[in-house]
């Protein structure tokens, strides 16, 4: 092969690669775009205030789906929040290495599961024997998701804790699990509060599990064992109306969540900066 | 002397401004909204009549604050089964219970028909100006797939308008268990043997494997698929296509006249000349689809709450339950005697007076443990 | 100090506790989804997995369907996401200035943070249009020689679901291929260029050795795909049959699930039936991610 195909092949593939950064950029681009632009029309001060109306009523909003995804995401954090910790307390502290990295490989598989078996667990395990679609079976859907990635994070942020501070808390006649609570955690607080967002944001986007187990409801939350709505089911639900009003909302909802969720990740992401940089 | 001035950083106001906002939407409604509420009623059920009882209860809640009723629309037997395993306190459906459903119960279930819905063919053919005019044989070959393009000569023949479409019919449907999907198999059923023999009446359908065929989810799915998808059909219940303000064709009855589908050609559907009915056992479906009226849409169907005579099947407090039993009675009685208004504007068609009497009956049937509720 | 004891020995135990709670959760899942297919398996057999008819009124259930669909559409998202997230990490690991990746890495990655149902909506109303008016007819008259590209153009199909996963497993699969290329040191692409390699030469050099991990990129992308549900959902037509054609609806096991799944209380027998197309995606995905992670895993002692 001569230099000059070669120099050609060359030249053709680097620009290939700045076309597919140049494509990349342009599909997020118009995901982003198309959001805004028809999710923006709907805001409104009723889009914030109101509730669910029937279809020919102007003044509605996704008020009662708001406070669903709240109720939800939180209740499921504090579901998985203190054994998620604690479990990587466990992993870092007292499990040896072998055990350690047997409990990772399986994390990260859990991880990894698609959010719809989760959703047909929870509702085998708990809408089959309460008998009923409820708030509840959705935050433990959503609980369950949450465990593995804190579990991780929070193992990681334990881990970067440099071993001289344990030694310390231990001369010290400290036990060890006021050593792993009261210096190592507080140490790693930051990694420990970046997992917890990062798991809030991928759950807070959730649909999957929470049409099996959630279902939605038109209404405020009304108790946790009833149904309770969610911006992202509420999204689904408006999606496939022939209803304009609502299939504007569910734009409106789509660019709420999208602001949020990338909210949240992007603050991680300064926030991790600052404390790297 | 001077005290040194404590910084507020900025990420500490964005952090209380996100706990007073996120706190505001997880408390605020109780403090809005449910001030008052004494009674709340739940149901689950049809999806057809979803923007309807969504409006109902909105107008009557607005009246009475005390009472709160929620429905959740996810279909009609899986309303029908939350009924009977007593986890709702009534369902909306569009098929009736079947006699065997209605012996496993644990009490008499009653039928309360408060509207008469219409499954209409609406599609979506770019420039055509007049009404499609089809006939249930024609339908019938559309949707078994046999009629596959639009200038077919036997959909020629009744609509000569179509004789320059020579295009692809696309078919939607519904891809989920519905009564939408039941009413219009059955009206096929009862007119056409092509059907009948090849597809028969169910709540759902073996479509033909065809492309052209595409399946939806719900009312809504099928009539948003029609719209962004030239020179599609599919069957949609009337108000959904009224609301979106599609075309509709018009359907030949039993009388033989071609009766485009609207609200009063579908409430002459619920006209039951010379039949007697018991008010404990309304299911008069059969006697509304495919009706005798010579002005009446063919492919109408009342759809139903359904509820337990007798309340005292749930377990809990009597006084609730009692309490629950009255405010749906109301409830409905207000829907049968003044919620009209609210039909209309939606697109459904309230029941005739004639049956709206015997609903009024069967509402008085309505007790706990065998004492009625006033 | 007796009291510290206890409390030190309290405190290992509900730790420990903790930790086998969140690893039984995952055994309880196994278990779960398989006895609730029990009447399905019992009642369909093996024969679940070889018909193609999915007809819950008259209660045959055959899963072929959806597997191909799943395995079609997330194929078809992979044929296009590989070119393209390898141009992409290339792009950012070797040939853009790394104070201009340095922000254009976490964009891409902030692809992945948004949620799939705004995909879907994306996906419904923006993408299938298009593909409906322009790209569909487009393919069907120049490659419509190919099955692929024959039937009905309607927008909404495998086509649509395909590009949709595209999009969604694009950032996952450029960034950890970035990050694989990123760790061959940088010597590799040095020592070809001093042999007289060109450039690309040299990064091709590097990619070679990084194949491992980008393996294991792919792996965790096409992972995503088989799992994902409400984009697909929306788009795919959720119609329970097997067509060659790219424009056709179909349905994949994820979606099926989410669209039959609140309805099915009805009847329990359609209710397992579900059950068991859960317990096949979860065992797909299982098999998958037990890959990557070896793949990944083992990458530290390769270099």
């Amino acid at each position: 092969m001569g230099i000059r195909t070669r120099l050609m092949k060359q030249r053709v593939m680097i620009s290939l690669s700045y076309l597919s950064i140049l494509l990349t950029l342009g599909i997020l681009g118009a995901v982003i775009f198309f959001t805004f632009l028809n999710g923006i029309k709907s805001w409104n001060l009723a889009f914030f205030t109101e509730a669910q109306k029937f279809p020919l009523n102007p003044r509605q909003g996704i008020s009662h789906a708001i406070q669903g995804s709240l109720i939800l995401s939180l209740t499921a954090s504090a579901i998985a929040a203190p054994i998620s910790i604690l479990a990587a307390i466990y992993l870092t502290e007292y499990a040896d290495e072998r055990l350690r990295e047997s409990f990772d490989s399986i994390l990260d598989v859990m991880a990894s599961t698609p959010s719809i078996v989760v959703g047909v667990v929870s509702y085998i395990l708990i809408v089959l024997p309460l008998q009923g679609f409820s708030a509840l079976s959705g935050a433990v859907a959503l609980a369950i998701m949450m465990m593995p990635i804190m579990t991780r994070a929070c193992e990681d942020a334990l881990m970067s804790i440099e071993r001289r501070y344990r030694e310390a808390g231990l001369a010290l006649g400290l036990h060890k699990w006021r050593v792993s609570l009261s210096i190592i955690l507080r140490m790693a607080k930051g990694g420990v509060l970046t997992g917890f967002a990062l798991a809030f944001g991928r759950v807070f986007g959730e649909t999957a599990p929470l049409l099996m187990t959630a279902l939605g409801s038109r209404t405020f939350f009304s108790g946790f064992f009833e149904p309770v709505s969610s911006i992202t089911l509420l999204i689904y639900e408006y999606s496939k109306s022939p209803f304009e009003i609502w299939i504007d909302i569910a734009w409106g909802a789509s660019l709420l969540l999208m602001l949020l969720t990338l909210g949240i990740n992007v603050s991680i992401r300064l926030w991790m900066g600052k404390k790297g940089g | 002397m001077s005290y040194p001035r404590r910084k507020i950083s900025p990420s500490f106001i964005i952090i209380i401004l996100i706990i007073l906002i996120g706190g505001y939407y997880i408390v605020g409604p109780y403090f809005l909204y449910s001030g008052d509420i004494e009674i709340s009623i739940k149901g689950s059920g049809a999806t057809f009549p979803y923007p309807l009882i969504q409006s109902l209860i909105d107008h009557y809640t607005q009246i009475n604050p005390n009472i709160m009723i929620d429905y959740v629309s996810i279909g009609s037997g899986a309303g029908q089964a939350n009924l009977l395993n007593k986890l709702v306190d009534f369902a909306g459906t569009d098929a009736p219970l079947t006699d065997e459903q209605l012996e496993s119960a644990e009490e008499w279930v009653l039928h309360i028909p408060y509207a008469i819905g219409g499954v209409v063919l609406a599609y979506n053919l770019p420039n055509f100006e007049t009404t499609l005019q089809l006939d249930a044989e024609l339908i019938a070959r559309i949707f078994s797939g046999e009629i596959r393009r639009w200038n077919d000569p036997l959909l020629v023949e009744t609509n000569p308008a179509l004789s320059n479409y020579d295009e692809e019919i696309f078919v939607i449907h519904r891809s989920d268990a519905s009564g939408t999907t039941y009413i219009f198999t059955l009206f096929l059923s009862k007119e056409s043997t092509l059907w009948r023999d090849n597809f028969g009446t169910g709540k759902s359908i073996n479509w033909p494997t065809l492309d052209r065929f595409i399946g939806a989810k719900g009312n809504e799915g099928v009539a948003n698929l029609i719209m962004q998808t030239p020179f599609s059909i599919g069957y949609i219940e009337f108000t959904y296509a009224v609301v979106i303000d599609i075309p509709m064709a018009a359907v030949r009855n039993r009388a033989g006249n071609y009766i485009p589908p609207t609200i009063e050609s579908i409430s002459r559907a619920g006209e039951l000349r010379g039949i007697v009915l018991d008010p404990r056992d309304l299911r008069i479906s059969d006697y509304i689809i495919d009706s005798y009226v010579e002005d009446a849409y063919p492919i109408s169907a009342p759809t139903y709450f359904i509820v337990y005579e007798d309340w005292s099947v749930y377990t809990g407090d009597m006084d609730i339950i009692v309490n629950k039993a009255r405010a749906f009675k109301n409830w409905v009685k207000w829907i049968i005697l003044e919620g009209d208004q609210y039909f209309v504007e939606l697109g459904y068609s309230p029941i005739p007076e004639a049956l709206k009497n015997k609903v009024l009956e069967a509402l008085d049937f309505i007790s706990y443990s065998g004492v009625k509720i006033g | 100090m007796a009291k510290g004891d206890l409390m030190e020995k309290l405190f290992k135990y509900v730790s420990s506790v903790s930790a086998w709670t969140i690893i039984s959760v995952f055994t309880v899942f196994f278990i779960t989804i398989f006895y609730g297919s029990l009447d399905s398996i019992f009642y369909s057999g093996i024969k679940f997995i070889f018909i193609s008819i999915w007809d819950p009124v008259k209660k045959i259930f055959g899963a072929l369907p959806f597997i191909y669909g799943t395995l079609l559409t997330s194929l078809v998202a992979l044929i296009l996401a590989i070119p393209i997230s390898l141009g992409v990490a290339i792009a950012s690991s070797e040939l853009l200035p790394s104070n201009l990746s340095k922000v254009l890495d976490p964009v891409i990655e902030l692809m992945a943070a948004i949620p799939s149902i705004v995909y879907g909506m994306w996906a419904l109303f923006v993408l299938g249009p298009v593909l409906r008016v322009y790209v569909e007819p487009f393919l069907n008259e120049y490659l419509g020689f190919l099955p692929l590209f024959q039937g009905t153009i309607s927008g909404y199909g495998y086509l649509n679901a395909s590009i949709i996963l595209f999009i969604m497993i694009l950032p996952i699969i450029s960034s950890l291929s970035r990050e694989a290329i990123r760790a061959v040191p940088n010597e590799i692409k040095e020592m070809t260029l001093a042999l007289g390699g060109t450039e690309w030469e040299a990064i091709r050099m590097k990619i070679s050795v990084a194949k491992r991990g980008i393996i294991g990129a792919i792996t965790l992308g096409f992972s995503r795909a088989v799992g994902e549900t409400m984009a697909v959902l929306l788009v795919i037509g959720n119609k329970p049959v097997i067509s060659a054609s790219l424009f056709s609806s179909g349905a994949t096991i994820a979606s099926i699930l989410a669209n039959e799944y609140p309805e099915a209380i009805a009847d329990p027998l359609h209710t397992s039936a579900l059950n068991e197309l859960a317990l096949i995606l979860f065992l797909i995905s299982l098999v998958i991610n037990i890959i990557f992670i070896k793949l990944v895993r083992r990458r530290v002692g390769v270099i």
